[in-house]
């Protein structure tokens, strides 16, 4: 059964079509194929997360306790990297979308009743994917680099929520500089 | 003597544009062209090659907007070209997520449209995020028929955002006799909200049409004319609520009568800017002595259906099929806001309809053979049409004509006659979704590819 919320939820962010701006998306493929408990839920935002997540979030009835979200973040890592932030690293006026209503800090505004984490991994490309036929069922083209970390950012979204997934890593350390896939 | 002014960027609505405006003494629009300026995305060259079942799933990712009618759009497109009929239940899933899909976005629409309106009885724009009512209690009833949107949307679909679910021959997975439950009940809340909503958007929309005066959501006052937003341009609309495509009995979208002419002989030449207003919302305006070239900056092709531009949306489909004849800016938003019942109440007949233990795929995919197949898919905005050929499972071609696309040069024509400063006003009546509409292909009369613009 379906709700639109629950206590934690994982969101992967970006558009597959943009090579490693499809990180978000294919982490939560993989997530997809993990059974959680129902008070976890992932979700693929693609392109939409201010528009149709974290505005309702905002105002939801049903508070969500805390939101992981999976992105690209270019903070001058290796490609692969990734590091952990908060919305409040965000400078003001970070999120610049002229073409949307007060969308002015989608995140910021959210994080006042939610608990924000973003796991942001550094791109190597994010032009345009020159997608091969080499597998049909391929559905996200992230370069092997950034491909590379998707295993380590399950690993560290499920810890963020509390599930074990057997692994030994903590997310309450700086992950800064972090190789992927090691 | 004329003044070229022009708004760049417009705001509240998807995607880049701008708008590029010949003006009178007085300020009225004797010209106007708006186009897209957002790079081409290149989604159909993207596919070609791929399979057949990828290609819906590109182009789901064309833009964060209408996510769920490209890839009903594109899957149909699929499906017209192998010649592949679904079961009855996986259609009506399909409908129950086109029905979530138009709900959400109109009602994402309605925050976007409010700040140009007034507090009926008052001077005051309406700012939908004030914890002040009566507004307040209007943005909750927006965003509660946002989530009932979404919710349903990811229950029929799979995923809430980029569906997952519909498949080419189908659905992947009919729901469950709890979730068929659970949509009946979230559509029967929804549909006590959704009248609600119309009603009280109504009375805001005619309340700004019975004004001397208006302005954009933080401008000055300008004074109106009464026919705002006018065209003399056609409708096209193929279902009150779905679709139509080329497997149909009685197909209602006709590919022989589309035709695409280049931004180079519809879009106005090098212009100089000559009227700027620093007092205009966001500074929006291009100073003047700047260059604006618009044949040059579109990035769209020009879609025509009979050889003229066409309007496509929700006044389109109303016009069509239930006789509404109410034209201008305010005609259209109207229109919109009278769709919010049938979302709700064709949800709730399909929804009784399903058979949830009725099989959703269908017994046999073919591969294809190269024919043309097409999906018109009435989006929230308009038909969103989708052609492909498809041959051994593979994608040959694909094309998309989006409902911005068919409506830039519909809504450059209704730009005529209306003070500048009210420009945008007309612009967001369409509820204009650009980033999709940014396909560009030119072709010659006897329909072969003579240019194109490629990836930027």
């Amino acid at each position: 059964m379906s709700d639109w919320y629950a206590e934690n939820m994982i969101v992967g962010c970006g558009n597959p079509l943009q090579t490693d701006d499809g990180f978000g998306p294919a982490v939560i493929a993989e997530l997809k194929k993990i059974s959680l408990p129902d008070n976890v839920k992932v979700m693929d935002a693609g392109l939409a997360g201010p528009h149709y997540l974290f505005t309702l979030m905002a105002q939801s009835d049903m508070p969500v306790k805390k939101l992981v979200i999976i992105d690209i973040m270019d903070f001058g890592g290796q490609p692969g990297e990734i590091t952990k932030a908060t919305p409040d690293l965000l400078s003001p006026g970070a999120y610049t979308d002229p073409h949307s209503w007060g969308l002015k800090e989608p995140l910021q505004v959210l994080s006042e009743r939610t608990e924000i984490v973003i796991l942001g991994c550094q791109p190597k490309s994010i032009d345009i994917s020159q997608i091969g036929n080499e597998s049909d069922d391929a559905d996200f083209w992230v370069t092997e680099s950034v491909r590379k970390a998707i295993p380590k950012a399950v690993q560290l979204a499920l810890a963020e929520v509390g599930v074990d997934y057997g692994t030994t890593i903590t997310s309450q350390r700086d992950l800064h500089g972090e190789s992927a896939g090691l | 003597m004329s003044k070229v002014v022009e708004v760049s960027p417009t705001t509240r609505h998807e995607g880049h544009t701008k708008l590029v405006l010949k003006v009178n003494d007085e300020g009225i629009i004797e010209r106007g062209d708006w186009l897209s300026i957002t790079p081409v995305r290149g989604i159909e060259k993207l596919a070609i090659g791929k399979s057949m079942h990828q290609a819906p799933k590109i182009s789901s990712r064309v833009c964060g907007i209408c996510p769920v009618a490209h890839t009903l759009a594109g899957i149909e497109a699929m499906e017209g070209s192998i010649g592949c009929e679904i079961p009855d239940d996986a259609y009506l899933l399909r409908v129950i997520l086109q029905c979530a899909n138009r709900l959400h976005s109109h009602a994402l629409h309605n925050i976007l449209t409010l700040p140009d309106m007034y507090l009926p009885g008052t001077d005051t724009h309406i700012n939908p995020f004030s914890a002040e009512e009566p507004v307040r209690s209007v943005a909750l009833r927006i965003q509660r028929l946002r989530e009932i949107g979404q919710t349903v949307g990811e229950i029929a679909g799979g995923e809430p955002i980029h569906p997952s679910n519909p498949r080419i021959g189908g659905m992947y997975k009919n729901i469950s006799p709890r979730a068929k439950a659970k949509i009946y009940d979230l559509a029967k809340e929804g549909a006590v909200l959704a009248r609600e909503q119309m009603d009280f958007m109504i009375t805001v929309l005619k309340d700004w049409e019975n004004r001397p005066t208006a302005s954009v959501a933080s401008g000055y006052e300008v004074e109106k004319n009464e026919k705002f937003g006018f065209h003399d341009q056609g409708y096209m609309a193929v279902d009150p609520l779905y679709a139509s495509t080329n497997l149909d009995a009685d197909p209602k979208w006709y590919p022989e009568r589309w035709t695409e002419v280049r931004p180079w002989d519809w879009y106005m030449g090098e212009q100089e800017i000559t009227l700027d207003d620093p007092n205009y919302p966001n500074h929006a305006t291009t100073p003047a002595g700047a260059k604006a070239w618009p044949q040059m900056e579109a990035c769209t092709a020009v879609p025509m259906y009979d050889g003229a531009p066409i309007e496509v949306g929700p006044r389109a489909r109303l016009a069509i099929f239930r006789n509404y004849d109410k034209k201008g800016a305010m005609g259209l938003q109207i229109a919109r806001q009278m769709e919010y019942p049938d979302c709700l109440y064709s949800m709730m007949e399909a929804v009784d309809a399903l058979d949830t233990s009725g099989s959703v795929v269908a017994d046999e995919i073919p591969q294809g053979d190269g024919s043309l197949g097409w999906a018109a898919n009435e989006a929230p905005r308009g038909t969103d049409v989708h052609l492909a050929k498809v041959k051994d499972g593979r994608v040959q071609w694909y094309s998309l004509l989006v409902p911005t696309t068919w409506n830039f040069p519909v809504c450059s024509r209704a730009l005529e006659g209306a003070p500048w400063q009210l420009a945008e006003v007309i612009v967001r009546a369409y509820d204009p979704c650009v980033s999709c509409a940014t396909h560009m292909m030119v072709v010659d009369e006897e329909k072969k590819v003579v240019a194109q613009k490629l990836v930027q």
